[in-house]
Formats: C-alpha cells, structure tokens, sequence
C-alpha cells in the first residue's frame, strides 16, 4: 500500500447530470441511467412501472393490447368525469376501473361496438401520437389516421362538428296563376277574399311587406324570401349553412276595400324537406332572408323557435331531428341574429385550446393552416377565419397554449399567437425563422412556466421571450435520435419530480426506446420501458401514465400495457434494469500528469441487502473488460450497522435493529488500484434498488522524477 | 376517490423507511378522506342494498290533495268540492293550493348540486254559468318563482293561436313535467295556475264563472 502522506483526496464528485462531451467536470457525469432525484437531493433508482389494470387472479392481464397511439387523463365537471382514454390498436378505450376486471376498458371509437363509428387502421409509419385537448364540456381527440375527430364528454362521443351541409330546404308560398288574381293558389295561407285560408281562431299571416297609405290603398309589395337550415349536435356544434331554398315570391296584390287592415293580405309560408341530421343531431336552425326586394338586406337571419321562451332563448329553431316542415309566421321585425357562418370540420392532425376557443392545425388538404373555432362551440370554426403561420405554408407540427398566447411550430420555425390590441383579433408574432418543433407530443411545460420541445437539432426552451437550445450538452445523444421517427416523440412534465421526460427511436429503433430526461440539475436518461405515448393525470395525484411496452420479470417477455410510472405493486414486477451512474473522464485539465487511482470511497443510501458493481476504466478506454471491476465490496447497505429489513423487522420494537426509522447514509471504500493512468472513469452498475448521493477519489500524482512522461 | 397505486411495493432485502411506509399509507388515507366513487368498488361488491342508504342517490318529496269530486261514469263532477282550488280570474299566476292559501302545491328542498325532476299531476274542471264561454285556463311548474317555459300548456302565442293558449276542457287530468338542473342551496317548487282572457277581455264573475283544479300531486326526484 501506498504512503498515505502522498495521497489526495478529490474533491466531492456529487454526480446530477450527464453530458456527452468529452471534457466535462468532474460533477458532471457521462451517463445517469435510470435514476431520480428525489426531494433530499440524493439520486435514487427509478422504481416500477405498475400496470395501470393488474393482473387477474391467474396472473394474466385482462387486456390484450394493440399498437399504442395515444394516452390521455382528464377530469371534467370539478372532477366529477375522471376519465383515462387509450388509442390502442383500432379502438379508443375510456377506462373504467377495476369495477369490471374483464373488462376494464370500454370501447368509444372503433369499427363495431363504440360510440362512434370509425375504421381506422394501425399502422407503424412514422406519425404524432394521437392528440387530446380538454375542453370545458368535454374531450377532443384526434386520431393521427387521416380520421374525423371526435369529441366525448365521458357519456356521449361524437365526431367533431359536421363535415357536411345539410341539402337546402324547400319553400313554399302563395303562387299566381296567369290571368287570375295575384297569390291565389299554392301555400296561400293569409285572411283575403272568401272566407279564411287560416282558421278564424289563428292571428293573421305575419310576413310580407304591406304599403297601407290609407286603408283602401294598402297592399301588399312584391316581395321574396328565401331560408337555408343548420344542423345542431348534442354538443352544440353548428353544420356550415346549407345552400338557400328556392325563392317564395309575393306579388303585389290590394286589400281592396274591405275596410280590413293591411295585415290580411300577409302570409305565412312554409319551408319543407327539412333534412334531418346525422347520429348526434339534436335540432336544426332555420335561418330566412328579410322581406328581399323591401328590406335591404339579403342576409339571412336565425328563425327563433316560438314566441314564448324569448325570441332568441332557443338553441334551435327546430328543437328534435324528425320534423321534415316548418310553417313560418315570423315577421322580419322578429329575426335579428344572424347565424354561424361555419365551415365543414376537416381532417385535422393537431389541436390546442388557447384564447378560448380550439385551435386546430395541419388539415389534410392544407398542412400549413390554423384555424379557431366559435368560442365555446369547440367543433364549429367559422368560415375565412383560417390562419397560414407560415407564409410558405409550412407544415405545422405543434400547438401548445403558454402564458400569452399560442405557440404555433412548424419544423423549422416558431410563432407566437396573440389578441390583437383591441382584442377582436389575433395577431401572429415570429419568436423565432429558424428553431421549431419536430414532435407535437414533446410539447411540454416545464415547472417554472417555460415550455421545452423537440426541435431538429434538439431540445428547446421558451421562456421570458427568448428561445434557448437546451440540449447542447447531450447532443452526441440527441444526434442519435432517428429523424424519421422524431415525429413520434412523446414527452410530459413529471411534477413530483420535476423532471421532462421525452421518449424518442434512438438510432434504428422504430418504436421510442429511449427517455432523455431533464431536470433543473441537468440531462439524465431511462430506458426502462418503451413508451409510445405519455401523460400526466390532471388530477391529485399526477401519475405519469405511459402506454408501450415493459418487460415481464414472470415471464421474461415484452408486454403491452398501460403502466404507471415510478409506481410499484406487488402483483407485477418488471424485469431487472441496468441502473448505472458513469463519472465522466477525471480529469482531462490534469491528464498530462499521470497520477494512480487507490481508493474510491462511495457514499450511499442503504437500500437493498445487496451489492453492487464497480468498473474503473483508464486512459479513454471503455472497452468491454474493466480495468477494475468488482461485484461483491460494493455493499448497498452498511455492513457494520445493518438496517431493519422487510420480512424480518419486528412490527412496535424500539430495539435496534428492529426499530422503523428512516434509512441512513454510509461511506463505502473500494480500493481500485489504478496505477499510473491519465484519465479515468468510474462506473456503478446494478440491477438492485440504490440510491447515490456522491463520491471522492483518493489519487496519488506521479511527480517529476518519479518516471512519469508525456507519451 | 381515484384509484391509488401506492408508491413503493416492498421486498425482502430491502430496508425499513419510515418515510417510505407513510408515504405509501398518506396516499390511501389522503384519498378516503376525500370520497369513494364508482371505481373503488368491485362489481357486486353490495350484496345487498340494505346498506346502502335509501338517498344516496335519488331523493324524492311529495304534497299531494285528495278531492272527493264525486264523478261517476253517470254522475257530474260536484263544483267546489272541499279542498277544490279555484283558480283566479284575474289572469295572473298564482300557486294552487286550497283557497285559504294553505296546503300549497309548493315544496321548498335543499339540495346539491343535483338535477330536479319535477312532475305536476291534476285535475280541471271548469264552472260556467249560464251560456258563458270560459276562456282557457294554463298551468306551469316554477322553480324559485321562476316559470319553466316549457312545462306551460299551450302554446302562449295568443296573436297566433288564440285557442291553442290554453285548454278549456273538462273534466280533464293533464301531467306536466321538467328535468333541471339547480345549483346547491334551498330551492322552491311549485304548480301554478293561470286563466288566460278571451278574444275581448271580458270579466268573468268568479263566483258563477271559474276553473278548479280537483285532486292534484306534486313530484320532486332530486336526482344526486
């Protein structure tokens, strides 16, 4: 053994975060795999994942799962509606506990037997994870496969709007036949000349426009009226306005000198083949024109649906979907608001709700538009309100509401969305030509307000205005990110930890096998599971839910699933991982001065009756034979002072070791003996529960004179 | 309460923390204090709803009058019959009750944050003198005085639809009915009547010329 009077000791080494640089400091490390930081600063192994559905009493799982797309937990109504939805395979699944262990996810979408018909595909061609939005009222989700949207509030699922007009209704009115008096036939439903076209208890037609100088003079003017017709859904979503009816015509025609008011010559009309609406249509909004050639106006305007509920309480003109005529006996005085100009919902890949209303991006037919819906009404979006962010007509390929407005991305260029000064309009402002976003889902909010995405080059920052690369220390990993399926990134904000997880397909990987994690310390890594899609429950409790694949330790094999991260239960255990902290190179500064490596001694948390492994390489070389390793002294709890353990503790004993009390740091000495190397880098690996908090290294220099060179 | 998956699953080799114990335990006990839902429970996890309280989910409150009328299939119902409401001839909304006020067709509930579903069942018989044309008469259902719109009989279109105001049959039960939703606190429920006026706004003498409502029954569902 060396002389002790010649040795150093390093500094503390408290490893947080990694770097993929070649010279770093000695804190920083080159690889922190599979573990967390936890409140009392130390670094502990990641734990779990749990199933979100256990395993049944035969130790299978309930569900047989397909390709995942997409996982998302909202709760509507103060949290009345707590719902969990999957995109798995070919159906939509809302999860309904373990009330039901059969069957513990109901079908919304798919082809047979959901609420909603839609035969969608499953395919494994690079594409977003399939997007939700929480609304007030309920969920919008959106399927990546060229599919309708659909809306669901926990009970009812419809698709998104309407992507059709209803056919135009058919009018009805008085006709004049050649050579007879004017109006006499047809649907002359007004009180002129014999008798009564209207029973004597109904009031008099109501529409028309009547000249009454004096009663033997009054008449009625030529006039016309035309109407068109809304759908109306459960949800409140208007259709875009059919075409307009043909056109009911009054000629002009004298009271005559009945000594009767002008108002017998007016009429009521009546609009027929009133189309019924598609599934989920609750009612159909008649909108009619003013009096045409007398009212100056040749808008239309909503019919309101009777007279005692406020001419403008109803949401529908025709409250039901069976109704096929409407007699109308509106007077023009009587319709003031005009209707919705909606346009047919498209195919879109991507929404946000922001500013109050949904926005919606990247339709099938114009990758590059932004369009707003009708505040409130989150399926109707308003004709010639769309947006083009980018001049070119980028494809847009993220949305995310942040404080201020709309961030809107396309893959090389960032806008931010805004209300105008005088608040009726919005206003496009470039945060940046040249940064955006490859992956909608690696959208996320950080914990100090700031959003952090995937761009092409790495991972982005927005806050306080400006847009930062926050990946430059990592790139040699983030440059292995396989760029035809970056789109497919999937990323959420883990509030308990404060860290953003992003799983991406490293290098030829099609499915995202890899986790780059970043927290306030820095990038850290998980590759425990395969997780195609992520999300955090809005509730208490933020889980991170994430939904691919975990190895079963029962069986060895890869398993789909729903699971819930950094969560343990007894009924599952996943298959052992690599928990692994690497230094970097220690230390390239000193490197020209050879110097041995004796002792490292490693400060731990007791976690397992277990022992991990110890791996010192030397001189840049990593290969796969250690120049030191050694699996059994790295003792994970403190031989000396052994804790309590499980199934062996005594349950009320206050005699040691017996006694419940928190787990105790211990320093552990391995003598690795390194003689005469430049660099070095130490390696702890294992596959049991650890928990880090940091290390010294006691070297001894090789001074002049004592042999040491520069080769 | 949400489903909780505490956080650590404990093994052999492992060391005691107590900090690890409670915080799989706060995470229980945090939930239970809040409220057990839907998915806490197995199916047929009650075998028996005995244990269940009878109001856990639907509430029901009643007032009801029974009149003894007299009608037969050969004999006319009597007019004013004890406990009979006649309704006011001045054309204004009133509660029905007895004509002393009392025994209202009014109920006053507090409530959650729960859907009402409220049912008015009746009858009318009106009481002409001579060869007078009695107008129409309609009835509602309020809640907190406010009339709900479309448990009104009729269409309340008078310039379009004199006769379709209102009803002036006899010998006649109707049942109207709404589902609203009510914020939490103390509401009111009631049935009100209203003679609607003829084409001249003629007088009608409420001692020879009126409408009655006989036996009648209010219905509340307080839906949780």
């Amino acid at each position: 053994m060396s002389d002790a009077r010649v040795r150093f000791t390093t500094d503390p080494i408290i490893l947080r975060a990694e770097s993929g640089k070649l010279i770093v400091a000695n804190n920083v490390a080159s690889k922190i795999q599979n573990f967390v930081s936890t409140s009392e600063g130390t670094l502990q192994s990641v734990i779990g994942p749990a199933p979100l559905v256990p395993k049944d009493s035969e130790g299978d799982f309930p569900t047989a799962y397909g390709t995942m797309y997409g996982i998302y937990h909202t709760t509507l109504r103060g949290g009345a509606v707590d719902m969990t939805l999957l995109h798995s395979g070919r159906n939509i699944w809302h999860y309904q506990g373990w009330s039901d262990p059969d069957n513990p996810w109901v079908n919304i979408v798919g082809a047979t037997g959901g609420l909603v018909t839609l035969i969608m595909g499953e395919p494994e061609t690079p594409q977003f994870p399939t997007q939700f939005e929480t609304t007030p009222r309920g969920v919008v989700i959106v399927p990546q496969n060229e599919m309708r949207a659909v809306y669901y509030d926990g009970e009812t699922a419809l698709t998104l709007g309407y992507d059709t007009a209803p056919p135009a209704p058919i009018g009805y009115g008085p006709e004049t036949e050649v050579s007879a008096e004017p109006n006499r036939i047809g649907y002359k439903i007004d009180r002129v000349a014999s008798g009564y076209t209207l029973h004597q208890d109904f009031g008099y037609g109501r529409l028309g426009t009547v000249r009454e100088a004096t009663s033997a003079e009054a008449r009625l003017l030529t006039g016309s009226y035309q109407a068109a017709v809304q759908w109306i859904d459960y949800f409140g979503n208007l259709s875009p306005i059919s075409s307009r009816s043909n056109e009911i015509v009054f000629l002009e025609q004298e009271v005559g000198s009945t000594g009767k008011p002008g108002d017998q010559v007016r009429k009521q009309v009546l609009w027929g083949t009133i189309a019924p609406g598609p599934e989920g249509t609750i009612g159909r909004v008649l909108s009619r024109t003013k009096d045409t050639k007398n009212s100056g106006t040749q808008k239309l305007f909503i019919v309101p649906g009777n007279v005692g509920e406020g001419t403008l309480g109803a949401f529908a003109t025709l409250p039901d979907n069976v109704a096929q005529t409407w007699p109308d006996n509106v007077p023009d005085s009587w319709i003031v608001s005009e209707p919705h100009d909606a346009m047919a919902v498209p195919v879109f890949k991507l929404c946000r709700l922001a500013l109050g209303r949904l926005w919606i991006a990247n339709t099938l037919d114009d990758p590059g538009i932004l369009i707003p819906s009708i505040p409130g009404r989150y399926g109707t979006f308003k004709t010639n309100s769309e947006i083009f962010p980018d001049p070119s007509g980028g494809e847009i390929t993220g949305l995310w509401s942040t404080m201020g407005g709309l961030l809107v991305f396309t893959a090389t260029s960032t806008f931010m969305l805004e209300p105008s000064n005088d608040g009726k309009d919005f206003r496009l402002v470039t945060l940046n030509a040249n940064v955006g976003c490859v992956a909608p889902s690696s959208i996320s909010n950080f914990h100090d307000g700031s959003t952090i995405w995937l761009g092409r080059e790495g991972f982005y920052q927005y806050g306080n205005g400006v847009i930062t690369l926050l990946s430059e220390s990592i790139r040699y990993d983030v440059d292995r990110i396989n760029p035809v399926r970056a789109k497919q990134a999937c990323a959420a904000f883990d509030p308990e930890t404060k860290e953003y997880r992003c799983w991406v397909a490293l290098d030829a990987s099609r499915t995202n096998n890899f986790c780059f994690v970043f927290s306030e310390e820095g990038w850290k890594r998980r590759t425990k599971a395969r997780i195609q899609a992520v999300c955090v429950t809005k509730d208490h409790r933020h889980y991170m839910l994430g939904a691919g694949k975990v190895k079963d330790a029962a069986t060895g094999d890869e398993v789909d699933g729903v699971w819930v991260l950094d969560r343990q239960v007894g009924n599952f255990t996943s298959s052992p991982t690599d928990y692994i902290i690497e230094t970097g190179w220690i230390t390239w500064t000193a490197s020209k001065d050879r110097r041995s490596v004796r002792t490292v001694y490693l400060a731990f948390r007791e976690s397992q009756h277990a022992s991990a492994t110890i791996s010192v390489f030397r001189d840049w070389r990593q290969g796969s034979t250690p120049t030191y390793t050694d699996s059994t002294n790295v003792l994970l709890y403190p031989p000396d002072d052994e804790p309590a353990y499980w199934d062996e503790a005594v349950w009320d004993s206050s005699a040691a070791p017996n006694e419940w009390v928190k787990r105790r740091p211990y320093w552990k000495k391995v003598d690795v003996d390194i003689p005469s190397c430049e660099v070095y880098k130490i390696r702890i690996e294992t596959t049991h529960p650890i928990e880090f908090i940091g290390m010294v290294v006691d070297e001894e220099p090789k001074k002049g004179g004592f042999g040491s060179r520069i080769p | 309460m949400a489903i909780v998956i505490p956080k650590y699953a404990f093994a052999s080799g492992q060391p005691m923390d107590k900090d690890q114990i409670n915080e799989n335990f706060e995470t229980v006990v945090e939930e239970i204090q809040g409220a057990l839902g839907e998915h806490n429970w197995k199916e047929d996890a009650f075998s028996s709803i005995t244990t269940v309280d009878e109001e856990s989910l639907l509430h029901v409150y009643k007032t009801d009058t029974a009149i003894n009328h007299g009608m037969d299939a050969t004999t006319y119902p009597t007019s004013s019959p004890s406990a009979s409401f006649k309704v006011s001839n001045n054309h204004e909304w009133v509660v029905i009750g007895e004509v002393d006020g009392s025994d209202p067709m009014e109920i006053t509930i507090t409530t959650g944050n729960s859907v009402l579903w409220a049912m008015f069942s009746f009858q009318q018989e009106p009481t002409r003198g001579g060869s007078v044309k009695l107008p129409g008469c309609t009835y509602a259902i309020t809640i907190d005085g406010a009339i709900i719109p479309e448990t009104i009989i009729g269409t309340v279109d008078r310039s379009n639809d004199r006769k379709g105001e209102s009803v002036a049959m006899t010998n006649t039960g109707f049942t109207i009915d709404c589902v609203i939703p009510v914020a939490p606190g103390s509401h009111t429920i009631a049935a009100v009547a209203r003679m609607v006026s003829d084409e001249d706004y003629n007088n009608f003498d409420s001692t020879t010329d009126f409408y009655e409502v006989f036996n009648r029954e209010l219905i509340i569902i307080e839906m949780k």
